[in-house]
């Protein structure tokens, strides 16, 4: 019974933990664009994130290696260094459009000035970072972002077509311009499969010591959890395609997405929404802060885990920091924090196959894993999502320039 | 890696101009004044005073990126009378009465 309450937990923190900053962006501004035409296009993002946050969580369970471990030992120091120096470019943009959607969210809660609030998150996001237990992290943030759930309640209440709907979940070449299509495509699956929740599920399962006993918890965890957080994606892009598409809105602010929650349902709506993606964006700012400081610690083998406090780890420490401070000094500039959000995806679509491909090679290694390496539906999915993360690497850049960033 | 960065920093510049297009901006404008006229309506029916007025002016910002681009007289009209409309929540987002007569204003402007 313990158990099972335990994985139901877990479960809870999953959905609530899945959207961040970039899943609202690109979710609401596809269905402002494209209406439902693009849900297959998260459906596969769901999938590929699934299949990923699997290996990963099996790899770390089984053998106590996180990505960044995997990385070095199947790449070498000096093209692992690539994928690091990469993949902590990628995880800073993250943090900087995180920490900018946190100050965003306060002013429209405010009305303070969009600075102070920048000065104010960070040293929030701090004071969490050193003080909060791992398991308090990530059920705090989690549990909080369960009020985005209000986002499915919308899309009900604004009663859109279901046929429709429906008929968004089967692949298609879209209406209208076909590079800003493509690029949304390339943006909705790449920010589903952003890798910094998979380097800090892995470190997470290092940090909680699972063992082969848990198998079965990561399994669930990443399968259901992340398939009901996926739900939340399909809310945004629906309630976005009933609203705002016929009336001709496009969705280029954070204001905008809470909107979505308060036509249909009023002050109580937009209340949960802004609570919800407060939670959501923050926690997003505190994993991706702690998953700079996981890559880097494991890559060069110092001490790290935030179950050894921050003075028993200080380099662990000192890199968490350093990331909250130069992800800071980005915000103050005044930069607008969507157009990050929607960089940091590309950027980490681009960087994703670096740290995808050694993990499948561990997760598929017999030597390394014995009877807990990939079976043949885990390799199955596994090439099918490498193929999958090869193509939109190579398209994100140029699909980024031909598309103009999704303005046409 | 350096190209990568260049390509950003090219898209970049190219992300963020505004449109040229006559067409590009109307459909701007009338993109903003419509978001405004769901705002004013929530407002009238009772919303967070400070969103109403946070956003408005969020929404006022977009419009004055595109404003100092247009050309034609006539959707620089319009524009200018999304603005003042807009601004009239920011002003006072509480007034409720003042909210419907906004949000009608900006449903004729959006055409």
């Amino acid at each position: 019974m313990k158990t099972i309450f335990s994985i139901a937990l877990g479960i809870l923190a999953a959905i609530g933990g899945f959207v961040d900053i970039g899943d609202i962006v690109f979710n609401v501004a596809a269905g402002a664009t494209f209406g439902f035409e693009l849900l297959w296009a998260v459906l596969i993002g769901v999938g590929g994130i699934i299949t990923y946050a699997e290996m990963c969580g099996r790899v770390a369970t089984v053998s106590g290696a996180a990505v960044f471990d995997a990385v070095r030992e199947r790449f070498g120091f000096s093209v692992g260094l690539v994928a690091l120096v990469a993949g902590q470019i990628v995880n800073l943009m993250t943090l900087a459009a995180e920490v900018g959607g946190v100050a965003l969210v306060l002013e429209l809660l405010s009305g303070l000035s969009y600075r102070v609030l920048v000065l104010l998150a960070v040293v929030a996001l701090a004071i969490v970072l050193w003080t909060m237990p791992f398991g308090w992290i990530e059920r705090v943030f989690g549990y909080g972002g369960l009020c985005l759930l209000v986002f499915a309640v919308a899309a009900i209440k604004l009663n859109p077509d279901w046929g429709a709907v429906a008929h968004g979940f089967v692949p298609s070449t879209g209406s209208g311009n076909g590079w800003v299509y493509a690029y949304y495509v390339v943006g909705l699956i790449g920010a589903a499969m952003i890798p910094y929740e998979v380097y800090f599920y892995s470190s997470g399962a290092v940090e909680e010591q699972w063992g082969p006993e848990d198998l079965g918890l990561n399994r669930a965890n990443a399968v259901i959890g992340y398939s009901l957080g996926g739900l939340l994606s399909f809310a945004l892009m629906i309630s976005a395609g009933a609203l705002l598409l016929p009336e001709g809105i496009s969705a280029e602010l954070l204001g905008t997405v809470a909107l979505v929650a308060d036509v249909p349902l009023g002050q109580i709506g937009l209340l949960l929404a802004l609570i919800g993606i407060l939670f959501a964006v923050s926690g997003a700012a505190v994993d991706s802060a702690f998953s700079g400081a996981y890559n880097v610690a494991q890559f060069f083998g110092w001490e790290w885990g935030k179950y050894r406090h921050n003075a028993g780890a200080p380099r662990f420490t000192l890199a968490w920091v350093v990331m909250l401070v130069l992800s800071f000094a980005i915000v103050i500039t005044g930069i607008d924090p969507i157009m990050v959000t929607e960089l940091s995806v590309v950027a980490s679509v681009v960087a994703l196959p670096l740290t995808y491909v050694p993990i499948l090679l561990v997760a598929n290694d017999r030597a390394y894993m014995g009877e807990y390496a990939n079976g043949r539906l885990g390799n199955l999915f596994g090439v099918l999502y490498l193929l999958v993360v090869l193509v939109i690497a190579l398209a994100a850049i140029p699909l980024l320039l031909l598309s103009n960033m999704g303005q046409g | 890696m350096r190209l990568v960065v260049a390509l950003c920093a090219a898209c970049l510049l190219a992300g963020c101009g505004v449109p040229q297009e006559r067409a590009d901006q109307a459909e701007d404008v009338h993109a903003v004044a419509a978001e405004g006229a769901l705002l004013a309506h929530e407002a009238a029916e009772g919303s967070l005073e400070t969103f109403t007025a946070e956003h408005a002016q969020a929404l006022q910002g977009l419009l004055r990126e595109l404003q100092p681009a247009i050309e034609d007289e006539r959707l620089s009209r319009r524009a200018a009378a999304v603005d003042a409309a807009l601004g009239r929540l920011v002003e006072d987002p509480g007034d409720r009465r003042q909210a419907y007569t906004v949000e009608r204003r900006l449903r004729e402007l959006a055409g």
